[in-house]
């Protein structure tokens, strides 16, 4: 079997996405996911699947025990389903491994986000921290992307300005995604005279909370070939992940190492040696403005992501595309599902049905995550066509 | 698949957490604040790889050692690896830091003291400790770290 093609995105599903979706439970977002995409699949789900994996976390839940909610809105009552307390790409990873293992030849992944159900969203973030050493009471917890941002700009080099650019990029990108619901037309001093947040983090670099459901309906190299109806299938070439430490004090800001060793091995496995070349475009994390940067280089897509961005090459018709969706600047944060919603659309690119989004003939792209403050951890993937 | 809408305003629960927990500090945390108590920074030594860990562990991540030394931390050595100045939902902002120190793996996070001339990346500062009456063993003992001039 040829490397890079043994297992295979052959359904993808999304609710729809908001800021607020109200009236609707996360249940009913899961359900209308699952229902796009098992119908883009082709499969009929409680006769085909043999392995269910929802990636979702209690705190964001509102409940303790929420995987036990998980199994009958995506069909998986009395069928093997686990939960993963972590990002929706590390669930893919999971499908990947179920595939390959023999679990099953067909394998769902879900994540999603029912933030605006959250009305303490800062609590939630300060609760990531560490008891005795990471919480300081009464102090906004993106204290840490403060830190961060500062310690990371200025070992990189890059600006505050190229943070701005990101974020202007991004909400752009946004407004030709149908889907994208913070899509806008800012200048850099927008953003940069937006309330500081914790400085140097201004407002309009932090992604804003939305709500949403995704599935991914994934199989073996054999399956995907039995399946082919009316998808091409979108093929995981490779998958990989890490964790730094949990540590505040012993973090390094200035480097995202969980993204450049993931993709040091994601790359491996698809055989990529130079990304710059073999990559045609990106869907990574831009929780915060400057993570995309921090992403980027960890990546090895640009040495100076700054001016890498700021000078236009990671614009839909730039040498490396980034973010073309909008990003989470432009679609929202979906915490857990951010990832999915990436790997969602970057399906729909490599299959040539991103509307106004498509790109020129996309064969290769590369998925990241970050699952965000107080977190070190993130997965890096390759999808090809 | 017809798309799922809400016509009508379907009602929501309110409702919130009242969860309380005893964080147990663990050997290594126990005594760190212990000391912390008493005015004095200590960081745990991995004999293996010569590590010192602030807030000391009783295990090294690198070399996976358990830890049975301990170190005092020199204080005249920290300075502010980086700080931001934080929006709070009541009050004025507040400066915190990341402060760490020559020759140690990690540092303490803490508030720094204002003053009128900007902080800087790499300025050195050190730890100043609340009173000791009003010390509780908690990494807020240390009030606030404030520039020096060495
Ligand atoms: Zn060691």
């Amino acid at each position: 079997m040829p490397a890079g093609r043994e297992v295979a995105i052959v359904g993808i599903g999304a609710s729809k996405f908001d800021s607020v979706t109200s009236g609707i439970s996360y249940k009913e977002l899961m359900y209308e996911a699952a229902v796009h995409a098992y119908s883009d699949a082709g499969i009929d789900v409680r006769n085909d699947v043999g392995s269910f994996i929802c990636c979702a976390e209690d705190f964001w839940e509102g409940n303790s025990i929420s995987d036990e909610y998980m199994p009958d809105q995506i069909g998986a009552k009395l069928r093997p389903l686990f939960t993963v307390c972590g990002d929706g790409l590390l669930g893919l990873a999971h499908a990947y491994m179920h595939v390959l293992a023999g679990v099953s030849d067909l394998v769902v992944v879900e994540s999603h986000s029912k933030l605006s159900d959250v009305t303490s969203k800062d609590l939630v973030e300060d609760l990531g921290f560490d008891p005795h050493f990471g919480r300081i009471p009464g102090v906004e917890p993106k204290y840490l992307a403060g830190l961060e941002m500062r310690r990371y700009l200025e070992e990189s080099g890059n600006t505050h300005e190229d943070c701005a650019s990101v974020v202007v990029k991004n909400k752009r990108n946004a407004l030709r995604n149908p889907r994208a619901v913070y899509g806008d037309n800012l200048s850099n001093q927008d953003v940069l005279a937006s309330e500081e947040i914790a400085s140097p983090l201004t407002k309009r670099e932090i992604s804003s909370p939305a709500d949403g459901s995704v599935v991914v309906v994934v199989a073996s190299a054999a399956k995907a070939r039995r399946l082919s109806g009316k998808n091409k299938p979108v093929w995981v070439s490779g998958i990989s992940w890490f964790s730094d430490t949990p540590n505040v004090e012993e973090m390094d800001l200035g480097q995202a190492l969980y993204a450049s060793n993931s993709a040091r091995k994601a790359y491996e496995m698809a055989r990529i040696r130079k990304p710059l070349t073999q990559i045609d475009f990106a869907e990574i994390d831009d929780t915060y403005a400057y993570k995309e940067l921090q992403h980027i280089e960890a990546l090895g897509l640009a040495k100076r992501a700054g001016k890498f961005v700021s000078s236009g090459k990671a614009d839909p018709d730039g040498q490396i595309p980034i973010n073309v969706s909008g990003g989470s600047l432009g679609m929202g944060s979906f915490v857990e599902a951010s990832a999915l919603v990436r790997a969602y659309e970057s399906a729909l690119q490599l299959r040539g049905e991103a509307g106004k989004m498509q790109l020129h003939n996309p064969k290769r792209c590369v998925v990241q995550s970050w699952r965000g403050i107080p977190t070190q951890s993130g997965v890096t993937a390759v999808l090809s066509i | 698949m017809e798309k799922i809408t809400s016509e009508t305003k379907i009602g929501v629960v309110k409702d919130h957490i009242p969860l309380k927990y005893n964080y147990t500090a663990g050997v290594a945390g126990d005594r760190f604040l212990q000391l912390l108590k008493q005015g004095k920074l200590q960081a745990s030594q991995c004999t293996q790889c010569h590590k010192l860990y602030l807030p000391p562990k009783i295990f090294c991540k690198d070399c996976f050692s358990q830890l049975n030394e301990w170190k005092d931390v020199a204080e005249d050595s920290a300075y502010v690896y980086s700080f931001t100045s934080v929006k709070k939902e009541e009050g004025p902002r507040e400066l915190i830091a990341l402060v760490k120190f020559d020759g140690v793996e990690g540092g303490l996070l803490g508030r720094l003291k204002s003053s009128r001339e900007e902080p800087r990346m790499g300025m050195k500062v050190r730890p100043v400790f609340k009173q000791k009456s009003e010390r509780t063993g908690e990494l807020s003992d240390i009030e606030y770290f404030e520039k020096v001039n060495y």
